[in-house]
C-alpha cells in the first residue's frame, strides 16, 4: 500500500540534522601531551651536539649549561664547536708539543677562537667580555692522562674555567 | 480558555554548546612550540678552575687546609696541610666513607670550600666525575667542598 503524506504535512521540509563531531577526547589527549612537553621544556638556549661515539658520564649535578666554546673529545678525535681539529688515525704531522703536554691542533684552534672573541669585544665596545669558559664533552672511558693534556692545552690557550658536560640523573 | 501569562511560560531554551575549535587550535600551536624547544636529554655541567699560582703571602697567619684527594686506580688518599698529612685512605668505591671523612673535616673548617684533586694517569674520567659529585655534597645534600681544582694539570 502506498504511503501517502497526510495533507497537513504537505509543504513541510524535513530538517537535515548536522553531524556533530565530539572532540572532547581528542582535546584530553592533546592536554596530556602538552603537560608532558611542558615538563621537558628547557629555558636554556645552549645547544650541545654530542658526536655518536661519545658516551657521557652520569652525574647528580644540577648546574645548567652555560654559553661557551665546546670541545668534544672521543678516544680518536677532537672537535671544537663541531669542527674536527684532530683525528689521530689520519694525523700526519706532530700531535703534541711542550714536552708532550699540549695538543697542537687544539691549541691553535682555541687561540683563534679566543682572538676572535677579543676582537668582537673590542669592536662592540661595552659588549660581553671573554669569559674563558670551555665546555668539555668527553667520553667517559678516556683516562686522566689524556684529560690532563686537554686541560693543559685549554689553560695554555687562555681558557681557565672548565665545564665538564655530563648526563644529569632523572628527577 | 485560560492561557498561561507570557512571563510564566517556560521557553524552550536552546542549549549552547562550547565551541572547542579555537581551544584546539591554541593547544596545537603550544604543542608545536614545545616540541621544537623541548630537551629530551638532560645535560648538566660540573665546573672546575685552573690552579693559579700566587707570589703574595696568605692573608691570615693560619696554615692553609690544602685538602687534597690523591686518586689511584683502586684507592683514594685524603691529605691535608702543606706537608700532605694523611687523614684517611679508602677504596675507590667507598664513597660514603669518603663523604663521612669530608663531613668531619668540613665541621672543623666551615668556611673552606676548596679541594685539590690529584688523579693518577690511569684513572677513568667517569670515576673522576663520580668523585667530583661525592665531594660537592654528602648524601644528606649538605654542602661540602664545591670548589674543585686539579692540582697536577700544569705538571
Amino acid at each position: 500500500m502506498l504511503r501517502r503524506r497526510l495533507i497537513r504535512h504537505r509543504g513541510v521540509r524535513k530538517k537535515i540534522k548536522s553531524f556533530d563531531l565530539d572532540i572532547t577526547s581528542l582535546l584530553d589527549i592533546l592536554v596530556i601531551l602538552l603537560v608532558f612537553l611542558l615538563k621537558n621544556y628547557s629555558a636554556s638556549n645552549v645547544t650541545l651536539n654530542i658526536p655518536e661515539n661519545i658516551s657521557l658520564p652520569r652525574s647528580d649535578s644540577q648546574e645548567v649549561n652555560t654559553e661557551s666554546v665546546v670541545v668534544q673529545v672521543s678516544s680518536e678525535r677532537i672537535w671544537v664547536d663541531d669542527k674536527e681539529v684532530l683525528n689521530s688515525n689520519t694525523a700526519k704531522s706532530k700531535i703534541y708539543d711542550d714536552g708532550g703536554r699540549r695538543i697542537i691542533s687544539l691549541y691553535n684552534e682555541l687561540v683563534e677562537k679566543k682572538n676572535s672573541f677579543k676582537l668582537l669585544e673590542k669592536a662592540t665596545g661595552g659588549g660581553q667580555e671573554f669569559s674563558g669558559n670551555v665546555s668539555l664533552v668527553v667520553d667517559k672511558k678516556i683516562e686522566y692522562s689524556y684529560l690532563k693534556k686537554l686541560m693543559y692545552t685549554c689553560a695554555s690557550a687562555g681558557f681557565k674555567e672548565y665545564k665538564f658536560v655530563v648526563l644529569g640523573l632523572e628527577e | 480558555m485560560y492561557r498561561v501569562p507570557s512571563h510564566l511560560q517556560r521557553r524552550n531554551k536552546e542549549r549552547t554548546k562550547l565551541n572547542l575549535i579555537p581551544i584546539l587550535d591554541s593547544v596545537f600551536i603550544f604543542i608545536f612550540f614545545l616540541l621544537v624547544s623541548s630537551n629530551f636529554i638532560n645535560l648538566k655541567e660540573v665546573s672546575s678552575v685552573v690552579p693559579i699560582l700566587s707570589d703574595s703571602a696568605p692573608e691570615k697567619n693560619e696554615e692553609p687546609l690544602a685538602l687534597t684527594l690523591v686518586i689511584g686506580k683502586e684507592t683514594i688518599k685524603l691529605t691535608t696541610g702543606l706537608n700532605s698529612k694523611s687523614v684517611g685512605e679508602f677504596k675507590i668505591d667507598e664513597i660514603s666513607e669518603l663523604q663521612k671523612a669530608l663531613s668531619e673535616i668540613k665541621a672543623n673548617h666551615e668556611t673552606e670550600k676548596t679541594i685539590i684533586f690529584e688523579p693518577s694517569e690511569n684513572v677513568d674520567y667517569e670515576k673522576i666525575i663520580t668523585l667530583m659529585d661525592a665531594v660537592k655534597q654528602d648524601s644528606s645534600k649538605n654542602e661540602l667542598f664545591g670548589n674543585i681544582i686539579f692540582g697536577n694539570v700544569m705538571e
